[in-house]
């Protein structure tokens, strides 16, 4: 299955979400189906948005949080599964966009591309669940789970596509990115992000 | 009362006063990863029920969740070593000064003139320099009388909306070397 197609089969979904995007295609391919500025674009800091979106689901408990990773942030940052599976939290959502390709830099190999089992190291981490998707049939059979109460790691296998290396394609970035997701969860969940002073 | 004993009594006090002050931040999540000078800090944030405490495996996973956590308005601080804020930088830059998103660093001075430990002297003369380049404020905290401004300094951390490092000097944490 394509990226574009499984994040088509999720965006009607996640209207009561916080969504934080890894950099690169997770980023640029949710920003094409949803053009949503509610979403934080990781324009850096490759592998850690699942700990951006930890941060965000431990102290809004309530609120589903899912993070569109992909597999090369994640293989930065392995250890951040443990650190995820210690905590768990029922409103977490991680979604691995797993096509074992460094795609925005042209498509290139990610190490272990063929053999490795990512919901096996996530289990292996200590997540109590972890699953595999590896078709769009399967997508929506999993889609009652993926929405669901209760902390889960998806792994999405997708295509590596040969699609043209582009920008980061939202027309927003750096402090723009800040306030314009600050000011969306202050007026979608009632929260408090910035002072009086606007800082 | 020996000397050795005083300065232990010294260090508890420190630890409690940073406890509390960073209650009066309003400091409500901390992110951490110990070295040896913050761990008796770390222990008493996980034991506080009113504070979540996130333990991490890298000291860059602290600076990402502290930042998630600013978005939905919870004050919070991160709590690592000299050596974890070395591995930081890349995230720090990347992801706070970028989006220019303030967070909180209490670190470990490590590799100060008083601390006779080999493997911090590096950090000790290298660290405050690629922050300097970095442009990330630091601050240093080695008396109670710092320990009680840390809310103004957490409120100043948030005005300038990128990394803060407040370090922790030896002679607050642990008193005087012994040679």
């Amino acid at each position: 299955m394509k990226t574009r197609e499984c994040f088509e089969l999720l965006a009607p979904h996640a209207s009561d979400a916080v969504v934080v995007c890894a950099l690169g295609m997770a980023a640029n391919e949710w920003w094409a189906v949803t053009k949503s500025d509610e979403t934080f674009y990781m324009h850096g800091a490759m592998g850690f948005a699942s700990s951006f979106a930890l941060g965000v689901a431990l102290t809004m408990p309530k609120t589903p949080v899912w993070v569109l990773n992909g597999d090369g942030s994640m293989c930065m940052n392995l250890g951040s599964l443990l650190t995820e599976a210690s905590q768990q939290p029922d409103n977490l959502k991680h979604l691995l966009v797993a096509n074992r390709c460094y795609q925005t830099v042209g498509g290139l190999p990610m190490a272990g591309q063929h053999d490795t089992d990512y919901a096996a190291i996530a289990r292996g981490a200590g997540a109590r669940e972890a699953i595999r998707v590896r078709s769009l049939d399967e997508m929506r059979g999993a889609l009652p789970r993926i929405l669901a109460p209760g902390y889960l790691l998806t792994v999405l296998e997708v295509e590596c596509e040969a699609i043209p290396i582009i920008p980061p394609p939202q027309p927003f970035e750096g402090a723009e990115m800040k306030y314009r997701f600050g000011r969306n969860m202050e007026r979608r969940f009632g929260v408090s992000v910035f002072g009086s002073q606007g800082y | 009362m020996s000397m050795e004993k005083a300065v232990d009594a010294k260090a508890v006090d420190a630890y409690g006063a940073l406890h509390e002050a960073l209650k009066a931040c309003g400091v409500r999540l901390v992110a951490s990863l110990p070295d040896d000078w913050m761990a008796p800090l770390i222990d008493r944030i996980a034991a506080d029920p009113e504070i979540t405490h996130v333990r991490v495996a890298r000291e860059s996973e602290a600076v990402a969740v502290a930042t998630g956590a600013f978005f939905t308005g919870t004050r919070s601080a991160v709590l690592i070593g000299a050596t974890g804020l070395f591995t930081c930088t890349g995230e720090l830059a990347t992801l706070n000064l970028r989006h220019q998103i303030p967070v909180f660093l209490l670190v470990s001075e490590r590799g100060s003139p008083d601390d006779l430990r080999i493997y911090q002297e590096v950090q000790g003369r290298r660290l405050k320099p690629v922050l300097e380049a970095l442009d990330f404020p630091y601050l240093r905290i080695d008396s109670l009388e710092d320990v009680a401004r840390l809310p103004v300094m957490y409120e100043w951390c948030r005005l300038q909306k990128r990394p803060v490092v407040a370090f922790l000097a030896r002679t607050l944490l642990k008193g005087e070397p012994k040679i």
